[in-house]
C-alpha cells in the first residue's frame, strides 16, 4: 500500500489524510469496503524484545511450511526397496527402501535440496525453541492471567502439536535411527492402560515396524497436512485472540513519552506503536533475522545425515539412538522409571508423567485463577509461588535431559550407566523441587522486605 | 534497569542444571565420517563441500544447545534493532500534534496519536541505504551463482544468511531514518 504522509497535495479532511495517490488501496475499498482501522492497532512498547518471541515462533513455521512444501514434492513415503541410483557411492545401486532413497536423491542429488533439508531441520528446532521460550515469558510475566486463559490453551496446544510434528517428521526419512524412536514412541502408546490398543491403532494404523509399509505414508499424511493444517488454524485463532483482547503492557511502557498520555496505571487503554507502519516493519526484520539466522544454522551445522545413519533395518539396532533434544527429558522420565510399577514402568514413565507435566502446564490458567482481568505484564519476583512453579518446572526438564543422556554422562564421567543411576534419580527427585523452594522462600523474604504481601 | 539480587539467584539456579546439561550435551558430540560420493569430477553439484572447518554433523544433544544459543543470538539481534530504532529514530523533538496531518489509519472513536516524530531523511541514512542495497544485490547474485553451479549447502547457506540479514538492517535503517515514529493509545474495550 502506497502511503505519503508527507504529501503536500494530499486532501485533507479536518486534519485527517485520505488516500488520493493509492490507486491500489482505492481500488480495493471500492470493491471490499475496506475498515482502514484497523491498520492503527496499538501495538505495546517492547522494552526486552520478549514480545516478539511469538513472532520468531511464526516466522520458523512459516519457514518450515515453504522449506516442507519442497521437500514434499520431491520425498516419497514408502518402504518397498528400490535401486538407489544417485551420488552417494556408498548406495550406488543398492537396494533401499524408497522413502530413504528419496531423502538420499533429495539430499545429494537435487540443487538446493540439502539446504532446504538442513534448514526445514533447523527451523523446526526454532519453532519448538522459541515457542517454549515464549510461553516462559508469558508464564513469569503473568501474561496467561484473566482474560488471556484462552489464548494460553491454544498455545498449549500449539506447542504439543509442533511436539507431534516432529515425532511424525522424524519419522519419515526412514533411517536406522528413525526406526528406533518411532518403536519407542508406539511401545509407549501401546503401554497405555485400556485405551493403548485403540490409540496404537488409530494414530498408527498397525503395529511398528512389521507393518510401516502402510504406516508411513499415514505418518506422512499427519505430518504434511493433518497437524500442519491444524497448526494454522489454531495460529489464526492464536492472533484473532491478541487482536481481539489487545497485547498485555509493560507498566513502564511508552506512555512517559508523552505529556498527553492515560495515567501509567490506567488498564482500560493499550499505548504502543501503530501496526502500520512501525509494528510491520519491526515484524520485516524479525523474520528476515529469523530466516537469517536459519541460514546461516543449515550452512554450519548439517544434522541427522542419513547416508552415515543407513537405512531402516528391523535387523539391527543402532548404538546411541536418542530422540530429538524436545523430546529428552521425556527420554529421561522413561530412563528414571525402572519396569517395576506391576509393568507399568513405560507407561508411567513415558506417558504419565510428561502427561501430567503438560496437563498442569496446559490448566495452570485455572490453578493461577484470577478474577478480575489484568493486563499489565507483572514482575516475576513479586509472584513467588509462580515463578517458583516455573523455576522448578525448568529444572525437571533439565535434569530429566540429563538423566536421557545417561549414556553419555557415565562414557563421560568413565563410569556405566547402571552405576550413575542412582545418583541421577537422586537428581531428578531432589534437585527440581529443591530449586522451587528456594525460589520461593527468597521471593517471600524479597516481599516482605519490601514490605509487600504476596 | 537494576538488577535485583533474587533475580542473580534464579539465573544461577537455572544455571547450576543447565551448564551440566550443556556440558554432557557437547562432550557427546562424536565426530563422524564425511559422506563419499561418486567419481567428484563428474558430480554436476557438490553439496557436502565446504569453505569453513565446520563439523561433518551435530548430533541430537549437541543440535538442543546449538538451537538455543541461536534464539538467544537472534533475540539480542531484535533488542538491540528495536532499540537502535527507538533510540535513533525518537531522537529528533516530537512534532506538535496540533501542527501534523495525519494518515486516518491512526486515528478512531477509540485511538488518538500521543506522539510523532517525523521523518528525518538524512543523507547518512541515504548513503547507508545505498550500500546495503549494493550488499543486498551482491549477495543475492552469489547465491544464485552457487545455485546454479555447484549448490555447496554450506556457500547457500552463508550466502542466504547474509542477504537475508542485511535485508534485515535494511529494513531497520529505513525505519529509523525514513519513516515516523509514532506512539498511539488504544481503548482495550472495543
Amino acid at each position: 500500500m502506497a502511503d505519503d504522509t508527507q504529501s503536500t497535495d494530499a486532501r485533507t479532511d479536518g486534519g485527517v489524510e485520505r488516500y488520493e495517490h493509492s490507486r491500489l488501496y482505492r481500488w480495493l475499498d471500492a470493491r471490499l469496503d475496506l475498515d482502514d482501522d484497523a491498520f492503527g492497532k496499538a501495538f505495546p512498547d517492547d522494552r526486552y524484545g520478549s514480545f516478539l518471541l511469538g513472532e520468531v515462533a511464526l516466522f520458523s513455521f512459516v519457514i518450515l511450511a515453504a522449506t516442507g512444501t519442497f521437500l514434499g514434492l520431491m520425498y516419497t513415503p514408502v518402504t518397498s526397496e528400490v535401486v538407489y541410483q544417485g551420488q552417494v557411492a556408498k548406495y550406488a545401486g543398492q537396494s533401499v527402501p524408497g522413502a530413504f532413497a528419496s531423502v538420499l536423491r533429495i539430499s545429494y542429488d537435487v540443487r538446493f535440496g540439502m539446504f532446504v533439508r538442513m534448514a526445514h531441520h533447523w527451523a523446526a528446532y526454532l519453532f519448538v525453541a522459541a515457542m517454549g521460550l515464549h510461553m516462559f515469558r508469558v508464564f513469569f510475566t503473568g501474561a496467561y492471567r484473566n482474560p488471556r486463559e484462552p489464548n494460553w490453551l491454544v498455545g498449549s496446544g500449539l506447542l504439543l502439536l509442533a511436539l507431534g510434528e516432529g515425532y511424525f517428521g522424524y519419522a519419515l526419512p526412514y533411517d536406522d535411527f528413525s526406526q528406533t524412536a518411532t518403536t519407542i514412541g508406539f511401545q509407549m502408546t501401546s503401554s497405555i492402560p485400556v485405551v493403548g490398543t485403540m490409540l496404537k491403532n488409530l494414530i498408527f494404523g498397525g503395529d511398528f515396524p512389521a507393518n510401516a509399509t502402510y504406516i508411513l505414508p499415514r505418518f506422512f499424511f499427519y505430518h504434511v497436512f493433518l497437524l500442519p493444517a491444524i497448526i494454522m488454524g489454531l495460529i489464526g485463532l492464536h492472533m484473532f485472540f491478541l487482536l481481539r483482547q489487545k497485547h498485555t503492557e509493560h507498566p513502564e511502557s511508552s506512555r512517559d513519552s508523552s505529556p498527553v498520555g492515560p495515567d501509567p496505571d490506567d488498564e482500560s487503554v493499550v499505548v504502543g506503536v501503530p501496526m502500520w507502519p512501525n509494528q510491520v516493519a519491526m515484524s520485516i526484520i524479525v523474520f528476515c533475522f529469523t530466516t537469517s539466522i536459519i541460514s546461516f544454522l543449515a550452512a554450519l551445522f548439517p544434522v541427522q545425515r542419513v547416508a552415515i545413519i543407513g537405512p531402516a533395518s528391523p535387523l539391527t539396532q543402532p548404538s546411541g539412538v536418542r530422540p530429538d533434544w524436545f523430546f529428552m527429558w521425556v527420554f529421561g522420565a522413561l530412563k528414571m522409571t525402572p519396569n517395576i510399577f506391576f509393568g507399568y514402568g513405560r507407561f508411567i514413565g513415558g506417558v504419565l508423567f510428561p502427561g501430567v507435566v503438560i496437563g498442569v502446564m496446559a490448566l495452570w490458567v485455572f490453578i493461577d485463577r484470577h478474577e478480575e482481568p489484568v493486563h499489565f505484564t507483572a514482575n516475576p519476583l513479586d509472584r513467588p509461588m509462580p515463578t517458583a512453579v516455573g523455576v522448578a518446572a525448568i529444572s525437571t526438564i533439565i535434569v530429566l535431559s540429563i538423566a536421557g543422556m545417561d549414556t553419555f554422562v557415565a562414557e563421560t564421567l568413565g563410569m556405566s550407566a547402571d552405576a550413575i543411576f542412582p545418583y541421577m534419580l537422586g537428581m531428578t527427585l531432589l534437585v527440581p523441587p529443591a530449586e522451587g523452594l528456594i525460589v520461593y522462600y527468597a521471593l517471600k523474604r524479597r516481599l516482605a522486605r519490601k514490605g509487600e504481601v504476596a | 534497569m537494576r538488577i535485583e539480587r533474587e533475580t542473580i539467584l534464579i539465573v544461577v539456579l537455572i544455571g547450576l542444571v543447565l551448564a551440566p546439561m550443556w556440558y554432557f550435551a557437547l562432550a557427546s558430540g562424536e565426530p563422524t565420517a564425511g559422506v563419499q560420493l561418486q567419481s567428484d569430477d563428474d558430480n554436476e553439484i557438490v553439496p557436502s563441500e565446504t569453505f569453513l572447518p565446520t563439523p561433518n554433523e551435530v548430533n541430537t544433544n549437541v543440535s538442543g544447545v546449538v538451537t538455543w544459543l541461536a534464539l538467544f543470538v537472534l533475540v539480542a539481534m531484535i533488542v538491540y534493532t528495536r532499540r537502535f530504532t527507538e533510540r535513533v529514530g525518537r531522537a529528533t523533538d516530537v512534532l506538535r500534534l496540533d501542527d501534523a496531518v495525519m494518515p486516518s489509519w491512526l486515528t478512531s472513536e477509540d485511538r488518538s496519536v500521543l506522539s510523532y516524530w517525523p521523518a528525518r531523511t538524512p543523507s547518512v541514512g541515504l548513503a547507508t541505504l545505498g550500500l546495503l542495497t549494493w550488499a543486498v544485490v551482491v549477495f543475492a547474485a552469489l547465491l544464485a551463482w552457487e545455485g546454479l553451479n555447484y549448490a555447496r549447502t554450506q556457500f547457500i547457506g552463508i550466502y542466504m544468511g547474509m542477504m537475508l540479514l542485511t535485508m534485515g538492517v535494511w529494513v531497520a535503517v529505513y525505519t529509523t531514518w525514513f519513516m515516523p515514529s509514532i506512539t498511539v493509545a488504544e481503548r482495550r474495550e472495543h
